[in-house]
């Protein structure tokens, strides 16, 4: 191994690092050999810091190496059978604040697909209640991901590799189904988003190349839940992919905030809409489609009461308790009451699984009228 | 348990939530007001609320009676309504219901006034339209001299709708109601859009009637038991197969749903005892026993003292909804006697 990376392996893993001082050696590391950095931005809950990171339990558990305070090194030590010490792997992960809100933090890995895969993944699934992780809808996806090369005045990014999930689609009989393809050999974004958009499907991930002056810089990606990847460069996918994605927290707890009735005066109901702007309900068949996609959420139980031609469902989210009544009673729109204990998270849970599952719509207060 | 009486139980619950809708929506005609497109806040409505007749009650004079709902217009107008979801199949035990509403057509003690009394009020019948043949049978009694109301009797029939947006009609089947803008705005058959039913269903799902025990059992598991489980340490990190004893009481449980999920949740925690005493305590404490009594014979819970006052739930990570406890309550002893027959078509409400 040629010294200067030793040298900057031994500085990455015995140092301790300030945000802007991690980056940088994260580029330089990434400018002088091969490697990629896998990055996951979770918003983390107050008892996080409060627990010094000490989060999990056996299967999977994270320990805090050292804090400075705009980063952090974590030591995540994963097992597959928790009850065999054999089986447990450890895996050295950073995490970056970022600085307009240290609560959200860029979690990263260095050379070490595993690391991300079984470390850091593994860790945000087994504390989804405590390590938000981002869920980004076609648009933010889309914008995020268009921004990027004005962004880092990059003249033009070619999609290399793409992991899609195509909604279920009734009038084809065909139920949801997810994809790895690499042949996406040199197509546009807007080719790529286009295609996805004709088959009603959606990025699990998108991987492209950023060129400027007909270089190709680095190789980056873009998940769904706002994972993020980058073969060089790592300071700009940070600024321009996962910074933007760390946003995504906020404008969420804006719209899904404070609708759990217990919070409101007089208990009142504070319900949302996804607004189809087109009759989708129209017939009865995509109302029993939406049924059968509710029924898969993945977080908890759904109680149909009525089914079809209308709707009416309760959802119970298992991560954090929240409770909501789903109903679709009109051909444009579902509209969600949420109940007593609503989190924003458990709310855009729901919200999110309806989106991957069924389809995206526009996001509205519900307006009373009679 | 077949899957046909776990069918039988969710129409059961289709049933209590229509008659729950069928309320919601009376109340909406009165609240709504067409002319500034808006809510009046002087409407109030009783449900299950207790009245006093009079001694010249030609039925049951100086005895209680609940009204599914009454309804209060500031000192305007007042209306008590009896809501019939279904009738029995034999015409004959359709008396009854006149027979009921007679009873309505007094002058009634127990409004929320100063004396207890209004000035007048109006009766009103909400039937499902399947059944306004019942117009016929009150029409004819009245002509023949077998049923006499002096106050103003009025029948609505009440459909749902499945057009491209689901609406809930009402349409104006007999008789005038006193107050104004209700009468101008049945002068023809009007639309409450689903939306509205949903959005006050969201805080008014139980009524003065037992629902089916499982529609509860699912209610508490989401709203009484999960929100508990939420606020425990081992919550965020509890497994599939874990299970988290939540200790619950009837009494407390009763109460919360009653704050919450009532129609009767806007009594103010400060009222007078007289107003407290008028309005039907709901759910009843006998409801909840039953509900926890099929958690703890289902398997999910036990009691903790003898007196079956206090249980503790066990609270899991699982595939628990309104299915489930349908068919977990059909296994016990009271579900079987509850659904274990043949039901009747036509359930009297």
């Amino acid at each position: 191994m040629p010294p200067l990376i030793k040298d900057l392996l031994r500085r990455l893993s015995t140092r301790e690092f300030e945000r802007e001082e991690l980056v940088e050696a994260l580029d330089t590391a990434l400018g002088i050999a091969p490697g990629i950095v896998h990055a996951a931005t979770v918003l983390t809950a107050p008892l996080v810091d409060d627990q010094q990171w000490r989060l999990g339990s056996r299967r999977c558990r994270s320990t805090l190496v050292w804090r400075t305070a705009s980063a952090l090194k974590l030591e995540v030590k994963s097992r597959h059978d928790p009850d065999d010490a054999e089986t447990e792997q450890r895996y050295s992960v950073f995490g970056i604040r970022h600085e307009s809100r240290p609560a959200v933090v860029t979690l990263l890995s260095f050379q070490d697909p595993a690391g991300f895969r079984d470390g850091i993944r593994r860790l945000v699934r087994f504390n989804k209640r405590d390590l938000i992780l981002a869920s980004l809808s076609d648009k933010r996806f889309r914008a995020i991901v268009e921004a990027y090369p004005a962004a880092e005045a990059f003249d033009e990014l070619l999609v290399r590799r793409a992991s899609v999930k195509l909604r279920a689609n009734p009038r084809q009989g065909r139920h949801q189904i997810g994809f790895s393809s690499v042949a996406w050999p040199q197509s546009s974004l807007e080719q790529a988003f286009q295609w996805v958009w004709d088959n009603n499907g959606w990025f699990v991930n998108l991987t492209f190349s950023a060129f400027r002056a007909g270089h190709e810089i680095g190789r980056f990606g873009l998940g769904r839940r706002g994972e993020v990847s980058s073969s060089h460069r790592f300071s700009s996918a940070f600024r321009s992919l996962c910074i933007p994605v760390g946003l995504t927290f906020e404008q969420d707890e804006r719209f899904f905030g404070r609708r759990a009735r217990r919070e409101l005066q007089f208990h009142q109901t504070r319900p949302l809409v996804i607004d189809y702007g087109r009759g989708v309900f129209a017939e009865p068949e995509m109302v029993r489609q939406f049924v059968a996609a509710l029924r898969l959420f993945p977080h908890g139980p759904v109680s149909v009461y009525h089914g079809n031609p209308y709707l009416h469902a309760a959802v119970l989210d298992h991560v954090d308790g929240s409770s909501m009544e789903v109903w679709v009673a009109s051909a444009n729109r579902v509209l969600v009451v949420p109940q007593m204990r609503a989190t924003v998270w458990g709310l855009k849970r729901v919200v999110q699984h309806i989106y991957d599952s069924f389809g995206e719509g526009d996001l509205a207060d519900y307006e009373p009228s009679a | 348990m077949t899957a046909e009486q776990v069918k039988a139980v969710l129409a059961a619950i289709d049933d209590y939530e229509n008659s729950a809708f069928a309320m919601i929506g009376l109340a909406n005609l009165y609240r709504f007001d067409d002319r500034v497109r808006s809510f009046r806040d002087d409407v109030r409505f009783f449900q299950g609320r207790r009245f006093t007749t009079s001694a010249a009650n030609r039925h049951s004079p100086s005895t209680e009676v609940t009204p599914d709902l009454a309804i209060l217009v500031d000192v305007e107008a007042a209306s008590v309504a009896e809501v019939k979801m279904s009738l029995p199949e034999d015409r004959s035990l359709w008396d009854r219901v006149v027979e009921q509403l007679e009873r309505y057509d007094d002058d009634l003690t127990g409004w929320p006034t100063a004396d207890g009394r209004v000035g007048a009020h109006d009766v009103i019948l909400v039937v499902h339209q399947m059944r306004i043949a019942i117009v016929d049978v009150i029409r004819s009694k009245i002509e023949g001299g077998g049923a006499r109301f002096e106050r103003p009797l009025v029948v609505l029939s009440f459909i749902r709708s499945d057009q491209r947006d689901m609406f809930y009609l009402f349409r104006l089947e007999y008789g005038q109601p006193s107050f104004v803008p209700v009468r101008d705005r049945l002068a023809s058959p009007i639309a409450i859009p689903g939306h509205v039913i949903a959005v006050n269903y969201g805080r008014f799902k139980l009524w003065d009637s037992r629902p089916p025990i499982p529609y509860l059992m699912d209610l508490i598991w989401r709203e009484v038991v999960a929100d508990r489980a939420a606020t425990h340490d081992r919550f965020a990190t509890l497994r599939r197969n874990s299970r988290l004893p939540i200790e619950l009481s009837v009494p407390e449980v009763a109460e919360y749903l009653r704050e919450n999920f009532s129609f009767n949740q806007l009594l103010s925690a400060d009222a007078a005892d007289a107003e407290r005493s008028n309005q039907p305590t709901v759910p009843r404490t006998e409801w909840i026993r039953a509900a926890l009594g099929a958690f703890v014979d289902s398997g999910q819970g036990r009691w903790i003292d003898q007196q079956r006052e206090r249980c503790e739930i066990d609270y899991q990570k699982q595939n628990l909804n309104v299915e489930e406890f349908a068919a977990r309550y059909l296994a016990t002893e009271s579900g079987t006697q509850e659904y274990g027959g043949q039901l009747p078509m036509f359930l009297e409400s």
